[in-house]
């Protein structure tokens, strides 16, 4: 048992670094060099594979469409599409409708319902994001010990490249647009529970500016408000502010519905309680997460 | 005829069973891992149109309260709650893709492919 342990834990350690072990290698990337012997080998199990997959998939083909008969047929047999007496629009669906501007001061019902009654699945959904922005990293960060001296040097051309095309017509029109995207990005997240909108459509709107920033000015422009040290602030900062403002809900009761924060005059900025100051949390948060995603998907660093 | 009828009236229904049909296809038999996620995506695509098509009331309005004077009355909104699923489900979608994607890049850095039957040749061979 310590034996198969000593053996994982620094294999663990490699494919989180990207570095290949020798003992592991022996299927691909030392074959690689003698490539025409090993395609001269390898063809036949290949076109053995791509035999097999062609009977897979006219298999499949049929089991798919046998699946699609027997859900359309399910399907023809559901309830009437846009009946308001359907069983889906049953009492709590109504509940929320009616009680909801009362009980969270958000005019957006739907806001409403996830950032209050539904609070909770919310936080679940924006560790969710978390966990999948620092899996993310965990699997593309580029460091000393998985790049190579070709890596960097194809960076740098491609660096090079992109200094050397000064596009106006994109610099300028990226100019122009970016405030605009940056505003509806504040605009959705801080009138979340009063139209349309909230914190994951704000957040993801932000993201989209500053990704398409990144693309025109390059990354390092980004990096001189938005490092690698202040995104991490912001995505861990951002979620405990959130599980903090979640204590407050357990502690009233864990329904969050005996709220003893003013819920305001609807219809009114500063009202619906704890929905706006979520939003903007859950904002931040999806902003980091999609400019990562763009960061480390380009570049291998935020 | 009423087979017909029945048919123009789920037509929502059904196209989300299509489109996760063909999404399920593709994730299953294509050899392709970009192509894979692609169809996953088509899956969760399928899923929001069929919650979203569940959660739909003839004439009503997005569930957004514009009128603060009366009471307010379930009838003239849609559903609210397959909205919010609807929601989470994309916020989940786009947090796996991601990770699929990064995996695939680690895949593709490793055996050179994206190709999962030439993947299942190497390691075949690997372990002859």
């Amino acid at each position: 048992m310590d034996e198969l342990n000593l053996n994982l834990l620094p294999r663990l350690r490699a494919w989180v670094d990207g570095v290949e072990l020798a003992a592991e290698s022996t299927g691909s990337r030392q074959e690689r060099k003698p490539r025409r012997e090993k395609n001269d080998q390898s063809l036949t199990t290949i076109e053995e594979y791509r035999r097999d997959r062609r009977i897979n998939q006219a298999v499949g083909a049929l089991f798919c469409l046998f699946l699609m008969l027997m859900l359309s047929a399910c399907v023809l047999e559901l309830p009437a599409f846009g009946r308001g007496d359907n069983p889906a629009n049953n009492e709590v669906a109504r509940r929320y409708i009616e009680r909801g501007l009362e009980e969270t001061g958000a005019a957006n019902l739907v806001a409403g319902m996830i950032l209050s009654y539904r609070v909770f699945d919310t936080f679940g959904e924006s560790c969710v994001l978390f966990l999948a922005a620092t899996c993310v990293t965990i699997l593309l960060r580029r460091d000393k010990k998985n790049t190579t001296a070709q890596d960097l040097r194809e960076m740098a051309r491609e660096e090079r490249q992109d200094r050397k095309d000064k596009d106006t017509i994109l610099r300028t029109s990226v100019l122009l647009l970016l405030p605009v995207s940056v505003m509806v990005g504040f605009y959705v997240m801080l009138f979340g529970h009063l139209s349309p909108g909230g914190g994951f459509s704000g957040g993801a709107i932000l993201g989209g500016g500053m990704i398409l920033y990144a693309r025109t000015f390059g990354t390092d422009h980004v990096r001189k408000f938005f490092n690698e040290h202040i995104y991490h602030l912001v995505k861990v900062v951002c979620l405990m502010g959130y599980a903090a403002m979640l204590c407050y809900y357990v502690l009233t009761g864990a329904s969050g519905l005996d709220n003893y924060i003013p819920l305001g005059v609807p219809g009114r900025i500063l009202s619906g309680g704890m929905i706006m100051p979520i939003n903007l949390l859950v904002g931040f948060e999806v902003t980091c997460t999609i400019y990562a995603f763009y960061a480390l998907f380009s570049e291998g660093e935020v | 005829m009423e087979l017909l009828e029945q048919i123009w009236t789920q037509r929502f229904f059904l196209a989300a069973v299509i489109l996760f049909c063909i999404g399920a296809f593709t994730l299953f038999f294509h050899p392709n891992l970009i192509k894979k996620i692609i169809g996953f995506d088509l899956m969760d695509g399928a899923i929001y149109l069929m919650l979203t098509s569940v959660g739909y009331v003839r004439g009503g309005a997005a569930p957004i309260v514009t009128d603060f004077s009366q009471s307010v009355s379930a009838a003239g909104y849609v559903n609210p709650i397959p909205s919010g699923l609807v929601l989470t489900g994309i916020v989940v979608s786009v947090s796996v893709t991601a990770f699929a994607l990064a995996l695939v890049v680690r895949i593709y850095k490793r055996y050179h492919t994206v190709y999962l039957d030439v993947i299942m040749a190497g390691m075949k061979k690997g372990a002859d």
